[in-house]
């Protein structure tokens, strides 16, 4: 094992003890303190007297025995603690091949208890990432930008009506798992946009908060681990593929129409390949929108795209989510697969519609399709139109760029 | 002819109130309610859960879409409401998406406060254990 996998076996214990607790005694809040003090337990205990055989099933059963005491209201007794093997049935301690299963269920009952759609979504993402990947306070509201006051009390009221209002933290049965499932996907995925989007230049250099994006990714693995359905493999595809261009990517929220400029030797191979392999572990049984953007972000991530492929997945994704943003960029593969005026024939539809008159996409990608057709006039119009409304000054430099080359080039014709 | 008290107060009312006043509330709220009971017009009741605690439930294309927090209660009036006993906020989330009422309205779940129940005060009991 190597320091990595050490390090997210036991991030994984622990979401296990904090689930595994959760169920027994009903409160979130009690569980996260039983298993704090077990840990200050193992630092001191443990280095007295060696660390035990099966530190994870040590773990359980201190935090176990924290739990009872502090519902007792008083402090636990070193001589309380665990000896040895007091507790069977722990991951970290079984050989790898059988850690899947256990404390699947327990893990599963936290994390649908964490992503419950009684609560709000903000409050959702921020408890899954205290509870589920063991991230602290202070990380949180550093994330989200406010303070850790008030990150503590949105916490706190939430673990409240996690309690009074019986969110249950038993895995789902299985008429409700499809439907929970989905909910926790839109959670994750929400965290890992909030990594990937929401952070412009401007707020401390880089582009993408890395943090939040590799939390959403761990989260997509336990998910597929504990509840595997082809969705979650494509969500966790689509989070790889995309994130393993984070270094060559700057900032644009128009994507597509950089990704051709991207270079190549800044992305990470192993992180593209995991997402392959992802999208390739899917039964294909049931396709929905993750599946399809990963399909996509896989397709446009070659050397030499197959557009009319990624033509026809746009076609698919743009029936099962339809939204103008969808047709946007559909109209840019189009363009790309069939020619300019075939994918300019689809943006005018949206045009038409009046939909994302001020959106930087839809002008950028009307640039690209003149540009292709040859009407560097048009084009350079629509560069400089985006140019404007783009927000980050990398997205506002390139684009004026590419008006500047287009309108050199309308000069010279 | 039946009538329903709904009983309304700012969500901090509380919070703002000093701690020691509460105790005598509880005490107001329990003669009050013997009061009614020795009258002989209290049909039943229950103190419930903050709105924070509140979960609503309405029909979006068929399926139910939950939210966090209670419905804007400027739009939409209270006309009834179950009392139900159910495990988990999820039983009563599907049986609130089953009510004939979520298709032209919500229905807002507020967990009970336990004990609270109005016969419970009359018999002088804590509620049930």
């Amino acid at each position: 094992m190597s320091d990595d996998d050490v390090e997210a076996a036991w991030r994984r214990e622990r979401a296990v003890v904090v689930g595994s607790l959760a169920r027994r005694f009903g409160d979130l809040e009690l569980a996260e303190d039983a298993v704090s003090a077990a840990f200050v337990s193992a630092m001191r205990t443990w280095g007295e007297r060696g660390v035990p055989d099966r530190p994870g099933a040590w773990l359980m059963t201190a935090a176990y025995r924290h739990a009872v005491s502090m519902r007792r209201g008083r402090e636990i007794p070193v001589a309380e603690l665990p000896e040895e093997d007091a507790y069977v049935g722990v991951s970290l301690d079984e050989p790898a091949r059988t850690r899947g299963a256990i404390g699947g269920d327990d893990l599963l009952g936290l994390v649908v208890a964490c992503c419950h759609p009684a609560l709000d979504e903000q409050t959702r993402v921020a408890l899954t990432l205290r509870h589920v990947c063991g991230l602290g306070v202070e990380e949180i509201a550093a994330a989200f930008l406010v303070s850790p006051a008030a990150m503590s009390k949105r916490l706190v009221r939430a673990r409240r009506k996690i309690r009074l209002a019986g969110i249950p933290f038993e895995p789902p049965t299985r008429e409700r798992l499809a439907a929970r499932l989905h909910e926790v996907r839109s959670i994750i995925y929400l965290l890992f946009n909030e990594g990937y989007l929401s952070a412009s230049p401007e707020q401390g250099g880089s582009p993408v908060r890395t943090p939040l994006c590799d939390e959403a990714i761990w989260l997509g693995g336990l998910v597929v681990e504990i509840a595997p359905e082809d969705e979650t493999y494509g969500l966790l595809s689509l989070m790889l593929t995309t994130h393993a261009r984070r270094d060559a990517r700057v900032g644009l929220d128009g994507e597509l129409q950089v990704l051709a400029d991207q270079d190549r030797s800044l992305w990470d191979a192993s992180m593209l390949a995991r997402g392959r392999d992802a999208l390739a572990a899917t039964s294909g049984r049931r396709v929905g929108r993750y599946q399809i953007e990963a399909a996509i972000a896989v397709l446009e991530a070659a050397e030499q795209p197959a557009w009319p492929r990624i033509a026809d997945l746009y076609a698919l994704l743009a029936a099962t989510l339809p939204s103008p943003l969808v047709e946007v960029q559909r109209a840019a593969a189009v363009g790309r697969a069939d020619g300019p005026q075939a994918g300019l024939a689809l943006l005018r539809s949206v045009i038409e519609a009046g939909e994302l008159a001020d959106h930087v996409a839809l002008h950028a990608v009307l640039g690209e399709l003149l540009e292709a057709g040859g009407d560097a006039q048009g084009a350079a119009e629509s560069f400089a139109t985006a140019a404007a409304l783009a927000s980050g000054p990398l997205q506002k430099r390139r684009l004026e760029e590419r008006a500047q080359r287009a309108e050199q080039a309308a000069g010279a014709g | 002819m039946e009538y329903m008290m709904l009983l309304a107060a700012a969500p901090d009312a509380w919070e703002r109130n000093d701690p020691g006043a509460d105790d005598e509330v509880i005490d107001d709220w329990g003669a009050y309610t013997r009061a009614l009971g020795e009258a002989g017009i209290l049909l039943g009741g229950h103190g419930l859960q903050g709105e924070d605690t509140a979960t609503t439930v309405r029909l979006e294309g068929g399926r139910p879409l939950v939210t966090d927090g209670p419905y804007a209660t400027v739009k939409e009036h209270l006309i009834g409401y179950y009392l139900l006993d159910a495990p988990d906020l999820d039983t009563v989330i599907e049986w609130a998406a089953r009510a004939p009422h979520a298709r032209i309205g919500s229905v807002e779940i507020r967990p009970v406060i336990p004990g609270s129940a109005t016969r419970d005060m009359l018999e002088g009991g804590a509620g049930p254990a």
